[in-house]
Order: C-alpha cells, then sequence, then structure tokens
C-alpha cells in the first residue's frame, strides 16, 4: 500500500500530467508575490540611493513584468487549477467504484465499521479533490518562509534559525489536528446518523411516512440532539489542545520581534546595505501572513491526507478480499448443467447475529428443475439464495455445481450465468430501456430482446403506457423522471431478470409480492415452463403457495434449517408445516 | 367472507363497489381476479 501522502502528491500528475506544470507554477508564482515585491523594494531603494536613473527604470520594467506574470499566472490558472480538482475527484470517484463496486461479495460491506469507513470516504472526497493543491501551496509556503529566512539571515546571521521557533507551533497544530480528528471519528457514528434524519426529513421517499406520523419536528429534535453531542465532544478536544498551540505561537511571535529589532539595530548601526534590510523588513511585515498561511496549509494537507488514508483503507480492504475469495487459477463454469446443484451442510451466520439463519441444510436443486422455497418470515430463504449467488460465503459447507465448490469459480464468471430478482429490487433510475437492459451489458441495447424480457415479465401493459416507451426515464429519488407504482418496479425488475439468456441460476426471491392477481398468473405461466427446458436451476421463493405448487420441487425452510422436501401433493399429504401453510391461504378460495 | 366492502380501482376510477358477494355475483373485474387466485387453489386442493 502506498503513502497517503504520496497518494495525495501523486494525484495531479497521475490524473492530467498536461494540466499538472501550470498548477505548480501558479501555487509557487502566487505564493511568491509578496517576497519577489520586497526585493524588487529593497533593489529600488539602493538604486534611488545611488542617483541611477537608469538602473531604476529598468527596475520599473522588472517590476510590471514580474506582477503581471505573478497576478497573470494566477488568473490564467485559475480555470485549470478548478479543472485539475475535478478531474482529481472524478478519478477518485472512478477508482472507488472499481474497489467497492466489485468486490467479490457483500459480506465486506456489511463488515463492522465499514459503514463509517466508506461515509468517511464520501465526506472526504472534497478533500482528496483538493489534496494536491493543497500540498502545493503547502510547497509554495514553505518556499517563501525560506527565502524570507534567508533574506533576514543575510542581514542578521543569527536569524537563520528563526524559522526553527515555528517547529513547536507546527507540531502543536499538528497534535490538535490529531487530537480533533479523533473526536471526529469519535462522533462519526452520531454525524452519521445526523445525516440519516436529515436525509429521512428532506427527501421525497421518506416522505410519505415522516408526513403521516407528523415527524419533521422530532427529526429535527433528534438530529439536532446529534449535532449538539458530537459537537460538545469536537469542542472539548478543541479547547485542550488550545493552550500548547498558544504558547507555541507566542514564542514563535517572541522570537520574531526580537528578530525585526536586530535588524533594524543592523540598519542604524550601518551592517548591511540599505537595500537589503529595506528588502528583508518589508519581508518580515509579510511574516505573520506566511506563518499563518503556513499553519493553515498544513491544516488543510493533513485534512487530505487523512481523507487519503481512509481511501486507502477501503481500497486495501477490497484488494485483501478479492484475494481471499477469488482462486488463484478458477474452474471454468459449465455451459450448462447437467446434474444440478448441491447443497452439503451449508451453514451460514451474519456477522452481527448470534444465532445462524442457515444451519446444516443439504438439498439437491436437479437440473432444468424449478423449486420453490418457501416458509415463513426471517426463515432464511433469502439468505439462501444470496449464498447460491455467491454474494454471501457459506460459514459451513459447501455449494456444489454440477459437482465443482462454488469457491472455485471466479466469482464474477459465475455470477454472468445468474439472473436473479431479488425480494427489495433496487429502483434503477434509468431509462426503461436501460433498467432493464443493463440485465444483460451485452444485450443491453438490444430493443427487441428487451421488448421480449418486458413481455416475459408482463411488463407489456406498463410499456405502453408510457408515452416515450423504452426512452422513459424512471424515478424520482436522482432525478426527473417517471414515478412508478410499486408493482410497475417490481415488473422492471422481473424483466431485467428475464435478459440473460439461459442462466445456470435464476432466483426469483418473491416476484409477484408487489403483482396484481392478472400479472402473477402471467409471470408464473411465464416461469412455469422455463426452468425444465434448460440446463439451468430455477429457484423460486414465494408467500403465494399457489406459485409454489406448480414447481417440480418444494423445499420449506424454518428457522434456517429444512423442514421439508417435496411435491405439493407429496408434502400436502405428509400434514407438515407446508399443508399448515397451504391451507391457511386456501380456505378463503375453496 | 369477512370482507363487507371491496371498491375495485381502475385507472383511477372507482369501477366496482360493494360487498364480496354481490361482486362475485355481478361478474366484473373483481370477480375475475378473484375467479384468478382461486383456480390456482382449487386445482391444488385434492
Ligand atoms: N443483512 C443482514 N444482517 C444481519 N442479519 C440478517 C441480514 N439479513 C437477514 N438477516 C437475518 O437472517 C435471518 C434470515 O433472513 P432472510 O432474509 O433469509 O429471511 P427470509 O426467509 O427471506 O424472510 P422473508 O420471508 O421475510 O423474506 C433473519 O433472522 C434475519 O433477521
Ligand atoms: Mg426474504
Amino acid at each position: 500500500m502506498i503513502g497517503p501522502f504520496r497518494f495525495v502528491l501523486t494525484l495531479g500528475p497521475r490524473t492530467d500530467l498536461a494540466r499538472t506544470p501550470i498548477v505548480v507554477a501558479v501555487a509557487i508564482l502566487e505564493q511568491a508575490t509578496g517576497v519577489g515585491l520586497a526585493i524588487l523594494l529593497g533593489l529600488f531603494s539602493e538604486a534611488a540611493s545611488r542617483h541611477a536613473t537608469s538602473t531604476v527604470l529598468v527596475l520599473s520594467l522588472c517590476l510590471a513584468v514580474f506582477v503581471m506574470l505573478t497576478q497573470g499566472t494566477f488568473i490564467a490558472g485559475y480555470f485549470t487549477r478548478l479543472r485539475l480538482s475535478e478531474e482529481i475527484q472524478n478519478e477518485v470517484e472512478r477508482r472507488f467504484i472499481d474497489v467497492a463496486g466489485t468486490t467479490p461479495t457483500l459480506e465486506i460491506h456489511e463488515s463492522p465499521g465499514r459503514a463509517g469507513r466508506v461515509a468517511a470516504v464520501r465526506a472526504g472526497r472534497a478533500d482528496l479533490r483538493e489534496g494536491f493543491d493543497r500540498v502545493l501551496w503547502l510547497t509554495g509556503a514553505v518556499l517563501v518562509w525560506v527565502s524570507s529566512a534567508l533574506l533576514m539571515a543575510s542581514v542578521v546571521p543569527i536569524l537563520a534559525v528563526l524559522p526553527l521557533f515555528a517547529v513547536p507551533v507546527l507540531l502543536a497544530t499538528r497534535r490538535a489536528d490529531r487530537a480533533r480528528a479523533a473526536a471526529v471519528e469519535r462522533t462519526a457514528s452520531r454525524t452519521r446518523l445526523a445525516e440519516h434524519l436529515f436525509t429521512l426529513a428532506t427527501t421525497a421517499g421518506p416522505g410519505r411516512e415522516t408526513r403521516l406520523f407528523g415527524l419533521a419536528g422530532e427529526l429535527r429534535r433528534r438530529h439536532r440532539e446529534q449535532w449538539d453531542r458530537s459537537g460538545r465532544d469536537i469542542v472539548v478536544a478543541e479547547l485542550r489542545s488550545r493552550t500548547p498551540l498558544a504558547l507555541a505561537w507566542v514564542l514563535f511571535v517572541l522570537a520574531y520581534a526580537t528578530g525585526i529589532v536586530l535588524m533594524v539595530r543592523a540598519g542604524l548601526t550601518g551592517d548591511a546595505s540599505l537595500g537589503l534590510i529595506i528588502a528583508a523588513i518589508a519581508v518580515s511585515s509579510q511574516v505573520v501572513g506566511q506563518a499563518q498561511a503556513l499553519l493553515s496549509q498544513i491544516f488543510w494537507v493533513f485534512e487530505s491526507v487523512r481523507a487519503a488514508r481512509v481511501f486507502l483503507e477501503v481500497v486495501a480492504e477490497g484488494a485483501a478480499e478479492r484475494a481471499a475469495v477469488v482462486p488463484v487459477s478458477p474452474a471454468a463454469v459449465p455451459s450448462r448443467l447437467e446434474r444440478g446443484i448441491t447443497l452439503e451442510g451449508l451453514g451460514f451466520r451474519y456477522w452481527n447475529r448470534d444465532r445462524p439463519s442457515l444451519h446444516g441444510v443439504d438439498l439437491e436443486l436437479p437440473a432444468g428443475a424449478v423449486v420453490a422455497l418457501v416458509g415463513e418470515n426471517g426463515a432464511g430463504k433469502s439468505t439462501l439464495v444470496k449464498l447460491l449467488c455467491g454474494l454471501y460465503r457459506p460459514g459451513a459447507g459447501r455449494v456444489l455445481v454440477d459437482g465443482t465448490d462454488l469457491a472455485e469459480f471466479a466469482p464474477e464468471r459465475w455470477r454472468a450465468r445468474v439472473t436473479a430478482a431479488f425480494q427489495d429490487p433496487y429502483h434503477l433510475e434509468m431509462s426503461l430501456g436501460d433498467s432493464v437492459g443493463l440485465g444483460s451489458l451485452e444485450h443491453g441495447d438490444d430493443a427487441e430482446r428487451i421488448l421480449e424480457a418486458l413481455r416475459t415479465a408482463g411488463g407489456t401493459r406498463l410499456l405502453d403506457s408510457l408515452p416515450e416507451g423504452l426512452r422513459t426515464r424512471l424515478g424520482r429519488a436522482s432525478w426527473d423522471g417517471k414515478g412508478l407504482s410499486g408493482g410497475q418496479w417490481q415488473t422492471v425488475a422481473n424483466a431485467r431478470a428475464a435478459m440473460r439468456p439461459e442462466p445456470l441460476l435464476r432466483v426469483l426471491d418473491e416476484p409477484t409480492a408487489s403483482l396484481d392477481a392478472r400479472a402473477e398468473e402471467w409471470l408464473f405461466e411465464q416461469y412455469a415452463g422455463l426452468g425444465r427446458s434448460r440446463g439451468g436451476v430455477t429457484v423460486l421463493v414465494t408467500h403465494r403457495l399457489t406459485t409454489a405448487q406448480a414447481a417440480d420441487l418444494i423445499v420449506v425452510l424454518d428457522r434456517g434449517r429444512v423442514a421439508e422436501v417435496g411435491t405439493h401433493a407429496a408434502l400436502s399429504r405428509s400434514g407438515g408445516l407446508y399443508a399448515e401453510l397451504f391451507r391457511l391461504q386456501a380456505r378463503y378460495f375453496t | 367472507m369477512v370482507s363487507r366492502g371491496v371498491v375495485v380501482i381502475e385507472d383511477g376510477r372507482i369501477i366496482e363497489d360493494g360487498p364480496h358477494e354481490a361482486l362475485i355475483e355481478a361478474g366484473g373485474r373483481y370477480a375475475e381476479l378473484f375467479r384468478l387466485q382461486a383456480k390456482r387453489f382449487q386445482e391444488a386442493s385434492p
């Protein structure tokens, strides 16, 4: 892992080599103005005292050119700096997508502390974006600082040690900064909660509940409470580090005051030339400003380095998971299933749970079969299908695909042959065509195929109701698109899942939960025939037992274990959990 | 049936409204949807 400082420092050249030199020049030149003017002032005085008119004229010309150069570079470079920062942010965001968006499993995203780290990366994007610029400005500030010191030292040599008096200030600032960072980190969960409350109170999605239950005032109160409490913690940390900072600063100011006295004396006794002394004193008048610039630049660079550290941590986390999960020489994923998928003693526990969500699951899912997975809320159905998709790794046991352990496949390769509509499908707010078409990237532009998928999912009516057809923008959370009803969103997700041709595994987790009776009937007929003819397995999770009854195999899960397996007829006869649940639903209809 | 009143909405308008039995008898949209669901249960019952 490269160090966070190096990361920040190399962000510029790595992102845009052409713009970097301009930004470097701007950062240095802009800050050189003060010292440059002081030196010119010294030369002026020197020339004037010798009545050297032509030198004064040349110097005037130099002055004009110098001012033009510094101001001009600054103005001309302003947009270049801005653009470079924007490009750096884009680059960082893309790298983050590369890392966070491609972790082989979801486990890492649910691991302890992860939410905090990711929030820190999100919040730190601005610091990363400005990091390179800040380092340059810091470099400029240091150069100015050193040249000022040299100038003063050439009048009174002892003043060469003057910069050393800044060291305690730097150390104290650093300590204060660390203490503040630790306080911020401690309060991160509160800040995050406040952020969450803010979103709840101000966005449309949760707006229904917050209005219905009249929550705005309550959310506002809690928001304030969280900020007040974390604010207190941070203030305490700041107060504690204030005294050392003030002492260091006083020491520094005293040293500088002494320095100026020494220079004035050198001038009065004629130890140094007039021009030099005037230049040195002019510079010393800027010294407090320079020191402040230096301090604030250091502070900002710290912020950027901290943001980079969290960012690199998250990057390293992703790489570590990849190394642990992805086999070095992965087995080939079969092109079709001959035997099927076998679960052997499968167990899984979410890291933050005491009890396993799946325990000792042994199952045969034969190739070509439609397998219904039923059971009460929290039984482990969704967990099981996520394991089959390779989104979690089994805590115990194995998943065998035609005899090969799922863990031996490259996760992307396996998932390329899996399709799924999850229980709480994410609203992909894109055009209707994209939202469906992304189910199979290589066919994402194939309108015929998208229409076919929509037909399969029973989305023809939805399509007809949208005047712009596949080009209709969907969703209102991220752009000004068309809002859809709950069942319509589900239909879009089902259509997306229908995009992949001949998957080895098709997962449908409650695909009809929001659908009306007719849409459900349609989907049911579509899927009833699908799995059987092909070399793949369809796993259908459902609470609607009429949907389950047509499956080739019904698996009943109960508190993480397989309670029953069989056909509808067999399970109905056996009088177990399935028969009981079925009777509960059927009594209203028969 | 337990439900005393059913309101059927289609395209933003109420198209049927009344007790379950009456709507089944009327043979409209509600009856159609109900039959769709019931059919599967009847088929499945031994
Ligand atoms: N991300 C998670 N982190 C921690 N625990 C979880 C998580 N997801 C599910 N669980 C727990 O695991 C158990 C099984 O959940 P799962 O979602 O598999 O149930 P399910 O059978 O799909 O239920 P439902 O019918 O409600 O969809 C539950 O006790 C649930 O609380
Ligand atoms: Mg579930």
